[in-house]
C-alpha cells in the first residue's frame, strides 16, 4: 500500500510533467510543453494537430535563437 | 462536475407511458426500492441508453432495440420509446433524449437530440457534445452492476483481455491521455524532423550518401510503424472478440455443462447398444435347443429314475465285487465291518456264489454303462434347456434396452432444453474461441517481429545520424535543432506518462484503501494494494496478500475503486448501483451505505426491501437521504416509478 507522504496527491498532468522538464529536460521550454498538453487536452483530435505541433516545436527552436 | 436533474422515460422496458423523475440538486444518496423483475436494472439501463445510446445485456452484448420498447404499449400499437436526461455540467445545462422509433420494416431505428441552455444543437454537434460531457467509456463507471463487477475482477489477472480494456478505460477517466496523446504526437514530430533533416542532407554532394540512407530508413520506419499500428489495433479488436466470447462462454457454462452431459450419454448409449447386440447374439444360440424346455420336466423325471437304477445297478456291481474278492481270500477283512473273514466264512459265500451267475454280473455292467451314457446325454440335454439361463439372458436384454430407452430420453431432455441454436451457437462460440486464440498468437508474433524491425531500424538511424551530424558542421543547423528539441519534448512526455501513472497508481490506491476499509468489517485488514492495470488486492495488517477473496470481498473491493476513480477523475458524475447488497451481510451492507456518500456527489441506488429495508436506509443515512422512489407493479409489463 502507498505511502500517503511520499506523493503529492493534488498533482496533475501538468504539474508532474514541469517537474519533470525542470530537473531533466531544461532546454524545453515551459510554454512548448504548456501548448503540447493544451493541443491535446480534448478527447476530440484537431484536424491540424500535425501542424500545429511543428509550428509550436519551429517557435520554440526560434525562441532559442 | 457532470450531474443529473431529471430522467424521463417513455414506454422504455417495463415503464409504460411516460414517467418522470425529478433528482434534488443537494449531494446525497436517492434510493429507488423495487422488488425483482419490477424494472430496477431497467432503470439503470435507461440512464446507460441515454448516455451512451445502446445497452448491454449479459456478456457485453447489445440489446436488440426493439427488445427496449415496453411489451404492452406496443400491443396497444405505440412504436416509439424514448428515455430523456436533464443534466448540468460546466459546459452547460443540457436535456439529452435518445429514442427508438419503428421503421416500416419493423426495425428500431434509433434517435439522438441534444439540448444546451434550451437551444438544440445540430446531429453531428449533438454527437460532439455527448462525447465531450461524458464519453462512453467514462461512463461506464457511474453505472455500477454485476457486469462491471465482473469487469473489475478481470483487472486482477493479467492474462485477462478485458483487463487492459478496463484499464485503458480507468485512465481516460484520470486523465492519462493528455499525456500519451502529447507523447505521441511528438514522437510524431521527431520522425517529421529526422526526415526534414534527411531531406536537407541531400542536398549537398558531402552528406548526401547519408540523407539517402536516411530517408531510407525513415521510409521503412514508416512502413513498420504502420504494421505496428495496425497489429496493435488487430491484437486489439482480436483482444475484444476473446473477451467478448469468454463472457458469452461464462454466460453458457450451464449449457456447456449440459452438452458434456450429452455427449457422455451418448458414449454411454452407444455402449450399452453395443452391450444389448451381444446379448442379442447370445439370446440366439441360446433359443436354439430351446425347444427341449418344453420337455425338460419329463427329461428330469427320466434322469431321476436312470440315476436311481444307476445306483441299483452300482451297488449289485459292487456287492458281487466284494464278495468275489471274499471269497477267493484276496482281502482277508471285510470291508463293511473290517472283520476278517474266516475259512468257513468264505466257503459259505462261496457255495452262494456258485448259485449266481457271471453272466449276471457282466450284465449288470453293460447295463449301467449304458444307462450312464443315457444319462450324460440326458444331462447335456437338460442343460441347453436350462430356461433359468434363458431368464437371465432375456432379463439382461430387457435391463440393457431400459437403459437404453432412459438414456435416449434422458439425451432428448437435454436436446430439448439446449435447442438446436443454442448447440450450434455453443459449438460456433467454442470453434470461435479457439481460431480467436491462434488469431492473437499470430498476431502477437507479429508485433514482437515488427517491434524489433523498429528497434533496429532505430539503432541504423541513429549511428547514421551520429556520422552525419559529425560530417555536416554547421550546415543543417536549423533542422538539427529542430529534430533535438522534438526529442527533448518527446522525451520529456515519456518520462512525464511514466510518472503520472504511477502517481495516479498511488493516490487510486490510497484512496480505495481508505474507502475499503470504511466498508469493510474485518478489523485485520490493513488496505489495498494496486497491481500495474489497477486491479486491487487485499492486503492483511501483518503484510500478506488475501489470495482468494468472497464474492462479497470482490463487491467491496469493486466499490472502493469506483469510489477512488470519482475522487480522483477530471470528470466526475453520479454513480448508479444496482442491488450492491445482494452477497453482503448486515455489516457490510451498514458500512457501505454509509460510506455511499462520500463516494460522489450524487449516488443512485436501487435495491428491493431486503436488501436495504427502508427504516436501515433512514436511518444510516440520515439527512444524506435525498428522496425515495417505489418501483410499482401495474401489471407484468408494466411498472410504474412512484414518488414515496
Amino acid at each position: 500500500m502507498a505511502d500517503q507522504s511520499k506523493f503529492d496527491r493534488t498533482a496533475n498532468p501538468s504539474v508532474v510533467v514541469d517537474a519533470i522538464r525542470a530537473d531533466r529536460y531544461p532546454a524545453v521550454d515551459r510554454d512548448l510543453m504548456l501548448t503540447f498538453l493544451q493541443l491535446h487536452a480534448s478527447a476530440e483530435r484537431p484536424e491540424n494537430l500535425s501542424r500545429l505541433v511543428d509550428e509550436a516545436l519551429a517557435g520554440a527552436v526560434r525562441g532559442q535563437g | 462536475m457532470l450531474r443529473l436533474t431529471s430522467l424521463e422515460v417513455v414506454n422504455f422496458g417495463p415503464f409504460k407511458g411516460r414517467q418522470t423523475v425529478d433528482f434534488r440538486p443537494e449531494p446525497g444518496v436517492t434510493v429507488f426500492y423495487g422488488e425483482n423483475m419490477r424494472g430496477k436494472t431497467s432503470l439503470l439501463n435507461a440512464i446507460r441508453f441515454a448516455l451512451v445510446g445502446s445497452v448491454l445485456g449479459r456478456g457485453q452484448r447489445a440489446v436488440a432495440f426493439e427488445n427496449l420498447m415496453n411489451l404492452e404499449a406496443r400491443a396497444e400499437g405505440e412504436r416509439h420509446f424514448e428515455v430523456s436526461l436533464e443534466l448540468s455540467h460546466a459546459r452547460g445545462a443540457y436535456r439529452l433524449t435518445r429514442t427508438g422509433k419503428a421503421g416500416p420494416q419493423g426495425d428500431y431505428v434509433p434517435g439522438l437530440y441534444l439540448e444546451r441552455g434550451g437551444q438544440p444543437l445540430s446531429p453531428d454537434q449533438a454527437l460532439h457534445e455527448v462525447e465531450q460531457i461524458l464519453p462512453k467509456d467514462i461512463a461506464r463507471f457511474f453505472l455500477f452492476d454485476g457486469e462491471l463487477l465482473q469487469e473489475y475482477e478481470d483487472l486482477l489477472h493479467g492474462e485477462s483481455d478485458m483487463g487492459p480494456q478496463i484499464s485503458a478505460a480507468i485512465e481516460k477517466i484520470l486523465g492519462v491521455p493528455i499525456l500519451t496523446g502529447a507523447r505521441d504526437s511528438a514522437k510524431a514530430a521527431l520522425d517529421r524532423a529526422e526526415a526534414a533533416l534527411a531531406v536537407a542532407a541531400q542536398g549537398d554532394q558531402k552528406t548526401r550518401e547519408f540523407g539517402t540512407q536516411l530517408q531510407s530508413l525513415a521510409a521503412t520506419r514508416d512502413v513498420l510503424t504502420k504494421d505496428l499500428f495496425r497489429l496493435e489495433q488487430d491484437l486489439e479488436d482480436l483482444r475484444g472478440r476473446k473477451a467478448g466470447l469468454e463472457a458469452a462462454m461464462r454466460r453458457r457454462e450451464r449449457f456447456a455443462a449440459l452438452l458434456e452431459k450429452r455427449d457422455r450419454l451418448t458414449e454411454d448409449l452407444d455402449e450399452a447398444r453395443t452391450k444389448l447386440a451381444g446379448t442379442a447374439e447370445a439370446m440366439a444360440a441360446a433359443m436354439a435347443p430351446a425347444w427341449a424346455a418344453l420337455i425338460r420336466p419329463r427329461l428330469v423325471t427320466t434322469a431321476a429314475a436312470l440315476g436311481d437304477r444307476e445306483q441299483t445297478l452300482q451297488a449289485a456291481v459292487t456287492r458281487a465285487q466284494v464278495l468275489r474278492d471274499l471269497s477267493h481270500g484276496h482281502d482277508p477283512d471285510c470291508p463293511t465291518c473290517l472283520q476278517t473273514v474266516g475259512a468257513a466264512a468264505q466257503a459259505r459265500i462261496r457255495t452262494a456264489l456258485e448259485g449266481g451267475t457271471d453272466d449276471g454280473e457282466a450284465r449288470s455292467q453293460r447295463e449301467l454303462a449304458a444307462l450312464r451314457r443315457r444319462l450324460e446325454a440326458l444331462q447335456m440335454q437338460i442343460d441347453a434347456a436350462n430356461p433359468e439361463a434363458l431368464r437371465l439372458l432375456w432379463q439382461g436384454e430387457e435391463d440393457m434396452r431400459n437403459k437404453i430407452y432412459a438414456l435416449e430420453g434422458e439425451i432428448k431432455d437435454i436436446a430439448a432444453k439446449l435447442g438446436g441454436e443454442t448447440e450450434s451457437e455453443l459449438r460456433g462460440l467454442s470453434r470461435d474461441y479457439d481460431s480467436v486464440v491462434r488469431e492473437i498468437v499470430a498476431a502477437e508474433e507479429g508485433l514482437t517481429a515488427t517491434q524489433g524491425k523498429l528497434a533496429e531500424n532505430a539503432v541504423y538511424r541513429e549511428g547514421i545520424q551520429r556520422r552525419l551530424d559529425k560530417l555536416a558542421g554547421n550546415q543543417m543547423e536549423a533542422e538539427r535543432r529542430r529534430r533535438d528539441m522534438a526529442a527533448q519534448v518527446y522525451g520529456l512526455f515519456s518520462e512525464g506518462v511514466h510518472a503520472y501513472r504511477e502517481q495516479l497508481r498511488q493516490v487510486v490506491e490510497a484512496d480505495a484503501s481508505a474507502f475499503f476499509l470504511k466498508m469493510t468489517t474485518e478489523k485485520d485488514y490493513a488496505g489495498l494494494q494496486i497491481n500495474e492495470t489497477y486491479g486491487l488486492t487485499i492486503l492483511h495488517k501483518d503484510g500478506a496478500i488475501i489470495p482468494v477473496r468472497s464474492a462479497g470481498a470482490e463487491h467491496v473491493v469493486a466499490l472502493s475503486l469506483v469510489a477512488a476513480l470519482q475522487n480522483n477523475a477530471p470528470l466526475r458524475g453520479p454513480i448508479f448501483i444496482d442491488s450492491p447488497f445482494g452477497r453482503l451481510d448486515g455489516g457490510h451492507r451498514k458500512n457501505i451505505v454509509q460510506t455511499l456518500p462520500g463516494m460522489a456527489d450524487q449516488v443512485v441506488l436501487l435495491v428491493y426491501e431486503d436488501e436495504l429495508p427502508v427504516q436501515a436506509a433512514r436511518e444510516t443515512l440520515k439527512d444524506q437521504l435525498r428522496a425515495e422512489w417505489g418501483l410499482e407493479r401495474a401489471s407484468a409489463r408494466h411498472t410504474r416509478i412512484v414518488k414515496r
